[in-house]
């Protein structure tokens, strides 16, 4: 580090201490419970909550329709793929094979 | 800032120790301070800022006390904060001015007081001014600026470098008295 540099340094930290203010550090403790009782909070309120009947049947119709949707490819363009395969091999063990 | 000491202090924070709190809180509040006033060239802005960081501090000190970087982390939560800061004002900007009940901005530093460091901001760009007063007044070290700035370590030596030679020439010209 060069003299002017130094100098500088020296200038800025002089200033620096002096200028920044003093807040009293209990203030900012007061002010970090206050913040940690609302993250509490928070949370309680993450974990209370429930899913709504509404969001639960529209999942159920959702999985419903792409199994549906699947079934149906596999049916129309007779496929014959892993689906149906796999169906009938549940229904009956011997025809699949 | 020092870094082992910074850690220690950050282990006793996360055990409930408010000692330490008040210890880190006197030791860095000047370098947090003037880190954020280098972004927000206004004394109030940076002052709020400084405070928001120490919260956090307090806060998550249990969660970086292992952290390779302590100071590091510290930069890096003192820039979000100015950023959000910044975010925030403007918002609050525009929705006074849509209801027409705008105010004028007050004094960016106390009255009667003259602050040598808003001299140097006017001559420096706003990352210029940052790389300076982290390694001049925070101590840090162009590896560790790099790090919290994320940017590459010869773009910061380069701009440190240029920003020093831009206020080496200034003070020659406006006569400073360092």
């Amino acid at each position: 580090m060069r003299d002017f540099e130094k100098r500088l340094a020296l200038k800025l930290k002089e200033e620096a201490a002096r200028i920044a203010h003093q807040y009293r550090v209990a203030d900012i403790e007061r002010k970090s419970e206050t913040e940690n009782g609302i993250q509490c909070f928070d949370l309680n309120s993450k974990v209370d909550r429930q899913i709504s009947r509404r969001r639960r049947v529209v999942s159920a119709a959702i999985v419903a329709f792409l199994l549906i949707s699947i079934l149906g490819i596999d049916y129309f363009f007779e496929n014959k793929g892993v689906v149906v395969i796999a169906f009938r091999s549940l229904a009956s063990p011997e025809t699949a094979e | 800032m020092e870094e082992i000491r910074n850690k220690e202090l950050f282990k006793m924070i996360a055990q409930g120790d408010q000692e330490a709190f008040a210890i880190l809180y006197e030791e860095n509040c000047k370098d947090i301070f003037a880190f954020a006033f280098s972004i927000l060239n206004n004394y109030y802005d940076a002052e709020d800022v400084m405070q928001d960081v120490f919260v956090k501090v307090k806060l998550k000190a249990g969660g970086c006390s292992n952290f390779k970087n302590v100071n590091g982390w510290m930069i890096r939560v003192t820039k979000n904060q100015t950023l959000d800061f910044i975010r925030k004002k403007k918002e609050d900007l525009i929705n006074n001015e849509m209801a027409g009940n705008f105010q004028s901005h007050g004094e960016s530093v106390p009255q009667n007081t003259t602050i040598f460091m808003t001299e140097i901001f006017d001559e420096l760009q706003e990352e210029e001014r940052q790389i300076v007063i982290l390694h001049l007044l925070s101590d840090l070290t162009h590896k560790t600026i790099a790090k919290a700035l994320k940017l590459p370590l010869t773009t910061i030596k380069w701009r440190y470098r240029n920003a020093i030679r831009k206020l080496e020439k200034i003070a020659k010209k406006k006569e400073w008295e360092l």
